[in-house]
């Protein structure tokens, strides 16, 4: 399994490449009012409004520093039968790894906040944790979070 | 903007005295954690915000993803002469290397033999069988945005494998094979009777080269008459 | 595809020498040349043959022609004895023996000889021809002698004639088998008609003549049948005699010197014979006209007489004539063997010519190649003594010298006479060149002393420099200590006018000096702030090179997820992302570095030019501080208005000092640059010298390899 990897705080985590549809540089966002302080905001991908998600406010209640290394990754979202696209802004998304299936471990503890926290996997440069994308979003705002992107 | 701390790659890596044990497994800096983590470092910066805004613009365009044909080909220039050969057909492109005289074989059409990766490849002239001329062509494409390449173009043939120079790898593209024009009956030029068919890419017209009767007449040159 | 035919025979040819490959010239054209003369010999072989059996033929004929006649005068006397009654017995045995030996000896001869031409007793027994083989012969010839008294006359004459027949046509075979037929092109033609066709001819007629004479003188009765063939016989030995014969006879004389040339004989010989038998044949031949005229019959005894004496002298004249034929023939046969002996002598002179000459032509191009050649390694070895000597010992051994050398033509001897040229010009050029090595040597070893005698002094100059310009500071120092102790005096005389205005004057040029002091650092913090800018624009660059480099490693993130998703098909794509991220990754360093040094350099400038600020502020102060000292010292001016005369010689020495260490201190800061500037370009010199020594030194190296004798 070919993941990407990012860092939150000193943690790696990966998310699967075949969940990915591309990795965009940092761009100018659209800001949601209202909105919980992890939605970053908008973006224009190619034609389309994809909202972003600010991964390290999601998981560490702290706004992504704006650098080199910082990326949108786009990814494939599936809610309601339906194929979204959704924007991951993640800090160092840098490298790519391939991980062996056999060699992923069970994670500890999930609360239910945590659930999109997959698998650990324990490498040279340290441990990395699987993140379920599907779960990254409460399920009570994903409804919302698209109806309002094709009401836009 | 981060300072580095330890440059070993300029102490003791491959810009320094090549002390370094880890060159023994890595043989190069470039591939050694070291450097890469090192290079990293560079990329922890803040973005300028004109990169922000240029990107911004970037990613709102839309990815060429049209089809544009079913066939891969390479294009290639010899002299003024654009041309092209399948990619499937192409081993690899190279630098151009040196040639090895062989003696009472190497004629105007064949050059010699070329090392490539340790297997030893006939070399041809392709401008002398096609009859192109390609004096004056640095006057041609004096271009000052990028630089211009002679390379060598490995190609398998039904039974062979066989190398020519070209003086410029132009780029892969896809055509259909709708849009070729077929031959002029009374096809005269040398690298007409070599092609498969034109197709045009930017107002030029590129001749599709058929890779088997140009190996089979490349081979047919080195027996005696 | 033939000029690498060519190429290789080429090659080929290259392993023999060229004596080899001329020798092999020779004998490919010399020897089918030798093989066509050869054969040319065998014709004449031929022709020794032809000779050859034209002599058998003749030796077998003498006793053939004595045979026939004596044969018919044999019959002529048994004719006579029956008709006549008159015994000729004597006569007739003495012809007996005769023919016995005659016989005996043709025998010998066809047995020894005649294997030659084919008519031997063995080679005729096989043949259909065998009754007329000489033994043969010698049996029919004891057979008509024994039954000769038992015969009837007319049976007799039938064996007589049989006899004659036989004996005629081997004289046919043999004049056949040895080829003595009529050929007009044959050398001998006259003689070989003359004795072999009519004498024989002749002797017949003779012998057929008697005969009928004596059948009808005992018929006594004219039978037409006879006289017809009597008128024919005397006829036909009318014209033979008076015509035929003589005109044969005088051709041989006339024509045949044209083939031989060499034989006053046939002249000799057979003319005055010719006279005599001619006058005899004749003779008889009114006989029998007379008989034919007058059918009167003639004595049987004198005709007998008469017919023999004629076919003696007959016998004679053909003897004559064939021992000429044969004298001729002789000639001929020897002639042939000359020519023979001549042409191979030619054909072998010939070849063993030719062989020679090619031997000297391939020597004389070998000898100056081959010299050519050692010269020519001499030289590329650099051992111009060597190859100088070589020239010469060729040279005096082959009598080559430049006079004359236009009418010589051979290439190879001018090849050997431009090496020559050649040789001796190359040695003179490389003395030159040696010469002028060496004074270029010594000149740049002389340039490298000046330079750095001129180095040294340089920097003595820099360090005394120095120490002056110290000395300058502390006079200047000095001096100021000097202009308050004018001040205290000036204070304390207040009458020092003059001298003060002076001492004002002093004040403001030093005020210039300063202010010139200031441009000049305002100037160079121009320049640095300049020199800031500019490592701005390298910043610039390296904000293009950060984007790129941020682009390209994404552009690998994203290359390696479109492979994946590729599947297998995006295998070998994935190396390729990993390739650029790596690039991206020396790019991102190579962007590092870069900023680093421009940073480290932008801070050293920014120290300057802050170092440079400071310094003018200072000069700055210094500036106004003077000027307040020059205020000060107008005031003062205005107290000390007539003051003491004898402060003026103090206040000159101040204003000297003063002056004077401001002087020393400008000269020596120009000074100092001059050094400086000095000190680069004797830098770049120096390296200039040490290229050219380089140069020369390798030179030097060159000419080493050339050896010169003397």
């Amino acid at each position: 399994m070919l993941c990407l990897t990012f860092e939150v705080g000193e943690n790696r985590y990966a998310i699967d490449a075949n969940e990915i549809i591309e990795v965009v540089p940092l761009v100018n966002f659209t800001t949601f009012p209202k909105a919980p302080s992890y939605f970053a905001g908008r973006f224009n991908y190619r034609g389309e409004i994809v909202p972003v998600l600010d991964l390290k406010d999601l998981m560490m209640s702290f706004q992504t520093k704006m650098y080199l290394s910082t990326r949108i990754i786009v990814v494939k979202y599936e809610t309601d039968g339906e194929i979204h696209q959704l924007g991951l802004l993640g800090e160092k998304v840098m490298d790519i790894i391939r991980i062996r299936d056999d060699e992923l471990q069970d994670p500890g503890l999930i609360t239910e906040e945590t659930r999109y926290l997959g698998r650990l996997i324990n490498l040279k440069s340290g441990v990395v944790q699987l993140i379920t994308v599907k779960e990254l979003i409460p399920p009570f705002v994903r409804e919302s979070l698209f109806r309002d992107v094709k009401e836009d | 903007m981060a300072k580095i701390k330890n440059k070993c790659w300029n102490e003791i890596g491959v810009f320094g005295d090549k002390s370094c044990e880890s060159l023994n497994e890595y043989l190069h800096c470039k591939y050694c954690p070291v450097y890469t983590n090192a290079a990293k470092e560079f990329f922890e910066r803040e973005v300028p915000p004109e990169f922000i805004n240029s990107w911004t613009l970037d990613i709102t365009r839309r990815k060429e993803t049209i089809e544009k044909g079913n066939l891969s080909v390479t294009i290639f220039r010899l002299g003024d002469e654009l041309l092209a050969v399948l990619t499937d057909a192409i081993v690899v492109a190279v630098a151009v290397k040196p040639v090895h005289f062989v003696p009472f074989r190497t004629n105007r059409t064949f050059r010699g033999l070329v090392n490539l990766d340790g297997e030893l490849l006939l070399c041809y002239s392709l401008e002398n069988l096609l009859g192109i001329s390609r004096n004056g062509r640095e006057t041609v494409e004096e271009n000052e945005d990028y630089a211009v390449y002679k390379r060598m173009i490995a190609v398998k043939g039904a039974n062979e494998k066989l190398v020519f120079e070209v003086d410029e790898v132009v780029g892969v593209t896809k055509i259909s094979s709708d849009s070729m024009t077929e031959l002029p009956a009374t096809a005269k030029k040398a690298d007409e009777i070599f092609s498969q068919g034109i197709f045009h890419l930017n107002d030029k017209s590129v001749a599709l080269l058929d890779e088997h009767r140009v190996c089979e007449s490349f081979r047919s040159t080195l027996k005696f008459q | 595809m033939l000029r690498k035919l060519t190429l290789r025979f080429n090659i080929l040819l290259r392993r023999y020498t060229v004596l080899t490959k001329l020798t092999m010239i020779g004998v490919l054209l010399g020897l089918p040349l030798t093989i066509i003369l050869v054969l040319n010999l065998f014709n004449l072989f031929d022709s020794i043959d032809f000779v050859d059996k034209e002599k058998t033929g003749i030796k077998i004929f003498i006793p053939l022609t004595s045979l026939q006649v004596h044969l018919m005068e044999h019959k002529a006397y048994s004719f006579a004895t029956i008709s006549s009654g008159v015994d000729y017995q004597t006569k007739i045995a003495a012809l007996n023996s005769q023919i016995k030996d005659e016989l005996d000896q043709l025998i010998k001869i066809n047995n020894t000889e005649g294997k030659n031409i084919g008519v031997d007793n063995e080679t005729m027994n096989l043949g259909e021809d065998y009754y007329l083989s000489p033994p043969s012969l010698m049996a029919q010839w004891e057979k008509l002698l024994s039954e000769s008294k038992r015969l009837s006359p007319g049976d007799l004459l039938t064996a007589y004639n049989k006899l004659e027949d036989n004996l005629g046509k081997f004289m046919r075979l043999v004049t056949v088998n040895a080829r003595l037929t009529l050929d007009p092109s044959g050398d001998a033609y006259h003689l070989i008609y003359l004795s072999i066709h009519l004498m024989p001819r002749m002797h017949d007629l003779i012998g057929r003549a008697f005969i009928v004479a004596i059948e009808d003188a005992q018929d006594s009765l004219f039978n037409n049948e006879r006289l017809a063939e009597i008128i024919y016989l005397t006829r036909t030995m009318r014209n033979l005699i008076t015509d035929e014969i003589p005109s044969a006879v005088r051709s041989a004389i006339d024509l045949d010197p044209e083939y031989n040339g060499r034989l006053p004989s046939i002249d000799g010989v057979l003319s005055p014979m010719l006279e005599h038998y001619r006058s005899d044949v004749i003779s008889i031949l009114e006989i029998y006209e007379n008989i034919i005229r007058n059918n009167s019959t003639y004595g049987t005894e004198e005709l007998t007489g008469l017919t023999t004496e004629k076919l003696d002298e007959s016998l004679d004249f053909n003897r004559a004539a064939l021992n000429e034929l044969e004298k001729v023939v002789h000639i001929n046969y020897n002639y042939t063997y000359y020519r023979i002996f001549f042409r191979f002598i030619i054909s072998v002179g010939a070849f063993l010519l030719a062989m020679v000459m090619i031997y000297f032509t391939a020597k004389g191009m070998i000898t100056p190649v081959n010299g050519v050649a050692e010269i020519a390694r001499d030289l590329s070895e650099g051992d111009i003594q060597s190859a100088k000597e070589k020239v010469f010992a060729l040279a005096e051994r082959f009598l080559v010298s430049p006079i004359g050398a236009k009418k010589e033509k051979d290439e190879i001897w001018k090849l050997f006479r431009a090496i020559h040229g050649t040789i001796d010009n190359l040695e003179i050029i490389l003395r030159q060149v040696g010469r002028a090595g060496i004074a270029v040597t010594s000149s740049v070893t002389q340039i490298s002393a000046s330079v750095q005698a001129l180095n040294a002094a340089i920097n003595q100059q820099a360090a005394s420099t120095a120490e002056v310009k110290a000395t300058g500071k502390e006079i200047y120092s000095s001096s100021i200590q000097l202009s308050e102790t004018v001040e205290d005096v000036a204070e304390k005389s207040g009458r020092t006018l003059q001298l003060a205005d002076k001492g004002a004057s002093g004040l403001t040029e030093i005020n210039l000096s300063m202010a010139s002091l200031e441009q000049g650092s305002k100037e160079i913090a121009e320049k640095l702030s300049e020199l800031y800018k500019k490592t701005s624009n390298i910043t610039n660059v390296i904000t293009t090179i950060t984007k790129i480099a941020t682009q390209t490693n994404l552009l690998s993130l994203n290359a390696s997820i479109e492979a994946e998703k590729a599947g297998e098909y995006g295998a070998g794509f994935s190396v390729v992302s990993a390739e650029i991220k790596r690039l991206a990754e020396e790019t991102a360093m190579a962007a590092l570095e870069i900023e680093e040094t421009i940073r480290e350099m932008q801070q050293a400038v920014k120290a300057d030019v802050i170092g440079v600020e400071v310094y003018a502020g200072t000069t700055r102060s210094s500036v106004s501080r003077i000027s307040g000292i020059a205020d000060n010292i107008n005031e003062i001016i205005e107290y000390t208005k007539g003051v003491l005369p004898s402060f003026e010689e103090v206040s000159t020495k101040m204003k000297i000092q003063t002056d004077g260490a401001a002087q020393i201190s400008d000269a020596m800061s120009e000074l100092n640059d001059v050094a400086l500037h000095t000190r680069e370009s004797i830098s770049e010199f120096s390296e200039i010298t040490e290229n050219l020594e380089g140069a020369v030194g390798s030179l030097r190296e060159i000419l080493a390899k050339f050896r010169f004798g003397g």
